[in-house]
C-alpha cells in the first residue's frame, strides 16, 4: 500500500505541479462559466438550462476526457522514454501497482474535475436543485426476437421485399428484422382503444405518459384521446409537439402485478406510434440534485474506462501513438453509435452490409466510453436509475479497470526499451 | 541555400519516419473512404458525402498531421541537442527555422497529396456509381469498387511495406508513406476524370493553406514552449481560427456543380502569406532570443 | 566455508531481436559470473561490450534469451530478490519536478519504508551527499553532479544488500569522485555486496577486490586487483586489444 501511495503521490504531484492541469481546470470554469453567454438560446430559462447540461457540461466533461485519456496515454509511455520507469521497476513494487498507482491519481485529478464542471452547475440560477425528475418505464412487450420470428413470415411473403434478402439466410434475415424492431409502427384507428403493459411501480408522486405520436400523413394534425391508468386519467388533445408529456390525475390503484395503460383514439385520423419508443410512462422520482450526481457518477465511470485503456495503450506503445489511439478509440466511441442507429441493412448491398457490420463491432467494443446518456436523462428530467449506476460502477470503476490495468501489467517488462 | 535544403530534407525524412504521421494518413484516408457508411446515400448523396468526407479529412487531419510532426520536430532538436550541432556549422538560426518549416510543409504536401488523390478517386466512383444507379433506378452502393479499390490500396500499402521491412530492411513508415502515395495515384488512372480533377483540386489546394499556416505557428510555439503546451497553443488557435477556415462554403461551391472562381485561391493565399509570414518571424525572433544547448 | 553468492549467472546469453523477431545483436553470450557477499566486483569492457545489458539483466529490467540468473537465490523479477538492491542508473533520471527530499521519500516509499524512518534516512542520506542546503529544490535545475548525488542518495533509501552502480563517477568532477570512491569502499567495509562498472580502470583498481573483464558480450579474463600482475589498465589492453589508430582522411592531411 506504501508503494501505492507513492505512485499516486508522485502522478498527482506531477499533475499539480505542471501548467496543463491549471490551464485544463481555466477551461473547465471559462467552458461552463462562459460558454452560455456565447451561445444562443429561445430566451427562455428553460432554454438556458438546456444549454448549460447539453453544451457547457456535455463540452466540459469531453475535454476532462480528452485531456485525461491522453495524459494517461503519455503517463507509463513517458516514463519509459525518459528511462526513469526503471528506476521504479528495480524497486519491490509490482507492475501491477505502477499502473494502479497512475490510474487512481488521474482518477483522483478528473472526479476533482467532473465534480467542479458540476458545482459550477449547481450554482447557476436556472438550477433548480429540487426540481424533480421522473423513472422511465416502457411497456412490456415480447422481446425482438419473438418479434422478428414472427415477422419472418409476412415479411418474406411481401412483394416489395428484395430479392436480395430473399435469398438470405434465415437466421440473418432474423437478427435483421429484431434491429429493426424497435422501430415497428402499431396503428390506432379513431375511436379504437389500445392497450400496454407497465411493471408494476409504486407512485410517490405525480404519474405522467410521454409520447410521440405522428398521423398517418402530417405529424403537425391535431391529435385527441383518453389515457387511463386505473381510476386515473389524462385528456390529449391538439397536439403540435414533437414529444408530449400527459399528466394523470385520479387514483392509481394499488394492485400489484402489471398495470394496463389504455388510449382511446377520439381524433378524425389513425394514429401511428413505435410502442418501444413512443410511448412511456413517467414516474415521479427525487430531485435534479441528486439525479445530477449520479449523472455525474456515470460520467466518471466512463471517465474511468478511458483512463485504464489509456494507461494500458501507454504501457506497450509509444506516447504519440498511444494518444492517437486512445483520441481515436473516443472519437469512434461518439461517432459508432450514429452509424449503428442510422443504418438500414435492408437497404444495401453486400459490400455495404460490411461496413455497417465493422461499425456495430466498433460500437460493441467501445461502448463503455461511448454513452453520453446521463447528461440527456438530466436534460430531460428522466432519472438516471441506481441500478444503471450501480451497474456502470460495477462495470466501469472494478472490472474494466481491472482488466485494463492487468493488461497493462504484463505489457510493462515485455517492452524492451523499459531498460 | 544548400544548408536550407540539407535541413528541409531531413526535417521531411524525419517526418515521413514519425509513426505519428502514417497514422494520420491512414485515419485520414479511412475518414475519405469509410464515411458514407452513414444512411445518406440513399437519397442519391454518395458523391457529396465523399467530397465531403475527404476535404474535411484533408484539413482536419492535414492540420493536425503539420501540428503534431512539427512541434515533434522542433522539440526534438531542441530537447536533444541536435540543434547545437546544426547551429555549429555556421548556419543562421533564421535559416534553421525557415528550413525547418520548408521540411515540414514538404512532408505535409505529400500527406496532402495521398490524401486528396484517393478522395477523388472515391468521389468519382461515387458519382459514376450514382448515374448508373439513376440508370437502372437502383440504390447507388456505398461500397462501389472505387471504395473497395481505395482500401485495398490502405491495406495493401501497408501490408507491402511491412513485406519491404521484414525481406529488404527498409524503414517500415517511410515506404508504406511512399507506397500509400503511389498506390493513391496509381489508383487515379482508372477513375480520372479531367472534368471533376479540375473542378475538385484547387478546392483540396485551397484546402492546404489553413495547414501551412498551422505548421507556422506550431512550429514557433515550439520554440518556446515544450511539446504538450506547444500543441495545446495550436489547438487553442485552432479552436479561435475555425470559423475563418471555409470549408464549408468551398464544399458548397462544388455541391452545387460549379467550380471555384480563380480569384477565390488567390485571395486564399494573399490572405495566408502574411500569417505564415507573421508566424515564421515570430519563430525567428524567439529563437534568436532564446538559449540552446541548456541542460 | 564459502561466502553466501549474491549474484550467479550461469550460461547468460541475450539476443536482441527486431519486429520480425530477426535477432539484431548478441550482447551477452554464455556469461558465467558470481558474486560472493560483501564483495566489490567490477565488470570491466570497452563500449558495447554488454556490461550494461548483463548489468539489466540482473536487475531483472532485461530477461536472458538463455541461461539462468539468480539473485540471493532468487529469480531477479522476484518482489523478494528486489527488496534487497539498490541501483544508480549510468544517468540519473530523476523526476524534474520533485525537490531533492522527495524524491528521497520517493524511493522510500516504493522499498516499503514508514515515514519516520524514511525521514530520518533521506536527511541522514542528504547530509551524506552533502545535499541538505537544498533538499527543497526541485531537482530539474540542479547540476549533472548535483542530480548524480541525489541518484546515489535515492540508491541508499532501502539500506540494500546489493548496490548496482552504472558508472559511477560519470559526470563528476575529480573531487567528488574521490568523494563516492571513498563511499563505496566504506559501504564495502560494511559489508554492502557491490556490483559496478566504470570506464575509468583507475576508479576500479581504488575499489574493487574482483574484476572481470567483458568484450563483445563474453568474458575474456576475470581476477582479483591483487593478483593481476601489473597495473589494470595493461592488463585490460592485453585482454581487450589496443584497438585501433583512426586513419585520418586524406583530405584533413
Amino acid at each position: 500500500m506504501k508503494a501505492l501511495w507513492q505512485i499516486v503521490k508522485l502522478e498527482l504531484l506531477a499533475n499539480f505541479r505542471s501548467r496543463s492541469f491549471y490551464l485544463l481546470t481555466a477551461a473547465v470554469v471559462l467552458w461552463m462559466t462562459a460558454l452560455p453567454a456565447f451561445v444562443k438560446s429561445d430566451g427562455t430559462s428553460e432554454g438556458a438550462r438546456q444549454i448549460c447540461i447539453h453544451y457547457s457540461l456535455a463540452g466540459a466533461f469531453a475535454m476532462v476526457l480528452m485531456a485525461l485519456a491522453g495524459a494517461a496515454a503519455g503517463s507509463l509511455s513517458r516514463e519509459r522514454a525518459a528511462k526513469r520507469l526503471q528506476l521504479t521497476a528495480v524497486r519491490p513494487v509490482r507492475f501491477f501497482t505502477i499502473a494502479a498507482g497512475r490510474y487512481l491519481a488521474l482518477m483522483l485529478v478528473g472526479t476533482m474535475q467532473i465534480a467542479l464542471a458540476g458545482g459550477i452547475l449547481t450554482l447557476k440560477s436556472d438550477m433548480d436543485l429540487s426540481r424533480p425528475c421522473d423513472h422511465l418505464l416502457s411497456p412490456v412487450l415480447p422481446s425482438v426476437w419473438e418479434e422478428a420470428e414472427a415477422m419472418y413470415s409476412v415479411y418474406m411473403q411481401d412483394e416489395e421485399t428484395p430479392e436480395e434478402v430473399r435469398k438470405m439466410d434465415k437466421r440473418e434475415v432474423i437478427r435483421l428484422l429484431a434491429a429493426k424492431a424497435p422501430d415497428h409502427y402499431q396503428t390506432v384507428a379513431t375511436n379504437e382503444t389500445a392497450r400496454w403493459f407497465f411493471p408494476d411501480f409504486v407512485p410517490s408522486g405525480a404519474v405522467k405518459v410521454q409520447l410521440r405520436f405522428t398521423n398517418t400523413y402530417d405529424t403537425r394534425e391535431d391529435v385527441c384521446g383518453l389515457f387511463r391508468l386505473g381510476c386515473a386519467e389524462g385528456v390529449v388533445s391538439n397536439i403540435t409537439q414533437a414529444v408530449a408529456k400527459v399528466p394523470l390525475a385520479g387514483m392509481i390503484d394499488q394492485v400489484v402485478g402489471e398495470r394496463v395503460l389504455e388510449f382511446a383514439n377520439q381524433g378524425g385520423g389513425s394514429l401511428m406510434l413505435r410502442p418501444r419508443r413512443d410511448i412511456k410512462l413517467l414516474v415521479e422520482a427525487d430531485g435534479f440534485g441528486w439525479n445530477l450526481v449520479r449523472a455525474l457518477l456515470e460520467l466518471t465511470a466512463i471517465l474511468s474506462v478511458a483512463i485504464a485503456f489509456a494507461i494500458f495503450l501507454g504501457a506497450g506503445l509509444s506516447r504519440s501513438v498511444a494518444v492517437f489511439t486512445v483520441v481515436a478509440f473516443l472519437v469512434l466511441a461518439l461517432v459508432s453509435p450514429a452509424v449503428v442507429e442510422e443504418s438500414d441493412e435492408f437497404a444495401s448491398n453486400k459490400y455495404d452490409r460490411i461496413g455497417i457490420r465493422l461499425a456495430r463491432v466498433a460500437e460493441k467494443i467501445t461502448r463503455p466510453a461511448g454513452s453520453l446518456a446521463p447528461l440527456e436523462k438530466l436534460a430531460g428530467d428522466i432519472c438516471v436509475e441506481k441500478s444503471e449506476v450501480a451497474k456502470t460502477i460495477l462495470l466501469d470503476f472494478a472490472v474494466y479497470p481491472l482488466v485494463f490495468i492487468f493488461l497493462a501489467a504484463l505489457a510493462i517488462p515485455r517492452k524492451q526499451d523499459l531498460a | 541555400m544548400r544548408k536550407f535544403f540539407a535541413i528541409a530534407r531531413a526535417t521531411a525524412l524525419e517526418m515521413a519516419c514519425e509513426p505519428l504521421a502514417l497514422l494520420l494518413t491512414l485515419s485520414a484516408m479511412a475518414l475519405a473512404v469509410l464515411t458514407p457508411v452513414m444512411h445518406y446515400h440513399q437519397f442519391g448523396e454518395a458523391s457529396r458525402m465523399a467530397r465531403d468526407a475527404g476535404l474535411s479529412a484533408l484539413l482536419v487531419f492535414g492540420i493536425a498531421y503539420g501540428v503534431f510532426c512539427t512541434v515533434k520536430s522542433i522539440r526534438r532538436e531542441i530537447d536533444s541537442g541536435t540543434i547545437e550541432m546544426a547551429l555549429a556549422h555556421s548556419v543562421s538560426r533564421a535559416q534553421f527555422f525557415l528550413a525547418k518549416i520548408a521540411g515540414a510543409a514538404i512532408a505535409y504536401f505529400v500527406f496532402a497529396a495521398t490524401v486528396a488523390s484517393v478522395s477523388l478517386i472515391v468521389v468519382n466512383g461515387a458519382e459514376i456509381g450514382g448515374r448508373i444507379a439513376k440508370r437502372t433506378g437502383d440504390v447507388a452502393a456505398v461500397f462501389g469498387p472505387s471504395r473497395v479499390f481505395a482500401l485495398v490500396a490502405m491495406v495493401g500499402g501497408v501490408a507491402f511495406a511491412a513485406v519491404l521491412n521484414r525481406f529488404c530492411r527498409f524503414r517500415f513508415t517511410l515506404s508504406a508513406t511512399v507506397l500509400l502515395l503511389g498506390l493513391s495515384v496509381v489508383g487515379l488512372v482508372p477513375y480520372f476524370d479531367a472534368k471533376l480533377a479540375a473542378r475538385f483540386l484547387p478546392v483540396a489546394a485551397e484546402l492546404t493553406l489553413p495547414a501551412l499556416v498551422f505548421i507556422a505557428a506550431s512550429a514557433a510555439f515550439a520554440v518556446r514552449w515544450r511539446e504538450n503546451a506547444a500543441t495545446t497553443a495550436a489547438g487553442g488557435l485552432f479552436l479561435a481560427a475555425m470559423p475563418l477556415l471555409g470549408n464549408y462554403y468551398l464544399s458548397d461551391v462544388l455541391s452545387k456543380g460549379g467550380s471555384l472562381p480563380l480569384w477565390h485561391p488567390a485571395l486564399a493565399v494573399l490572405a495566408t502569406l502574411p500569417s505564415i509570414a507573421a508566424f515564421a518571424w515570430l519563430g525567428v525572433s524567439l529563437l534568436e532570443g532564446r538559449d540552446v544547448g541548456g541542460t | 566455508m564459502e561466502a553466501e553468492k549474491v549474484i550467479e549467472l550461469a550460461g547468460v546469453e541475450k539476443t536482441f531481436r527486431d519486429f520480425w523477431l530477426r535477432p539484431t545483436v548478441k550482447a551477452v553470450d554464455g556469461l558465467d559470473l558470481s558474486v560472493a557477499r560483501g564483495e566489490v566486483f567490477g565488470l570491466l569492457g570497452p563500449n558495447g561490450s554488454g556490461k550494461s545489458t548483463t548489468i539489466k539483466m540482473i536487475l531483472g529490467l532485461l530477461g536472458p534469451s538463455a541461461g539462468s540468473i539468480r539473485l540471493f537465490g532468487l529469480s531477479p523479477r522476484s518482489i523478494e530478490a528486489r527488496k534487497r538492491i539498490g541501483y544508480l542508473p549510468e544517468l540519473s533520471y530523476l523526476h524534474p519536478f520533485l525537490t531533492a527530499s522527495e524524491t528521497l521519500h520517493y524511493y522510500a516509499g516504493l522499498c516499503g519504508l514508514d515515514r519516520t524512518t524514511a525521514r530520518s534516512r533521506a536527511t541522514q542520506l542528504l547530509e551524506m551527499v552533502g545535499l541538505e542546503e537544498v533538499a527543497g529544490r526541485a531537482v530539474g535545475g540542479f547540476s549533472k553532479g548535483m542530480a548524480r548525488r541525489v541518484a546515489l542518495a535515492s540508491s541508499l533509501i532501502g539500506k540494500p544488500e546489493l548496490l548496482v552502480l552504472d558508472e559511477p563517477t560519470s559526470g563528476l568532477d575529480p573531487v567528488s569522485t574521490n568523494e563516492v570512491k571513498t563511499l563505496v569502499k566504506t559501504l564495502a567495509r560494511g559489508g554492502m555486496t557491490i556490483l559496478m562498472t566504470s570506464h575509468l580502470l583507475a576508479d576500479a583498481e581504488d575499489v574493487c577486490g574482483r574484476v572481470m573483464i567483458v568484450n563483445h558480450g563474453k568474458a575474456v579474463a576475470e581476477g582479483r586487483i591483487g593478483e593481476i600482475g601489473s597495473s589494470l589498465n595493461e592488463f585490460f589492453l592485453a585482454k581487450v586489444g589496443e584497438g585501433r589508430d583512426f586513419k585520418v582522411a586524406p583530405f584533413l592531411q
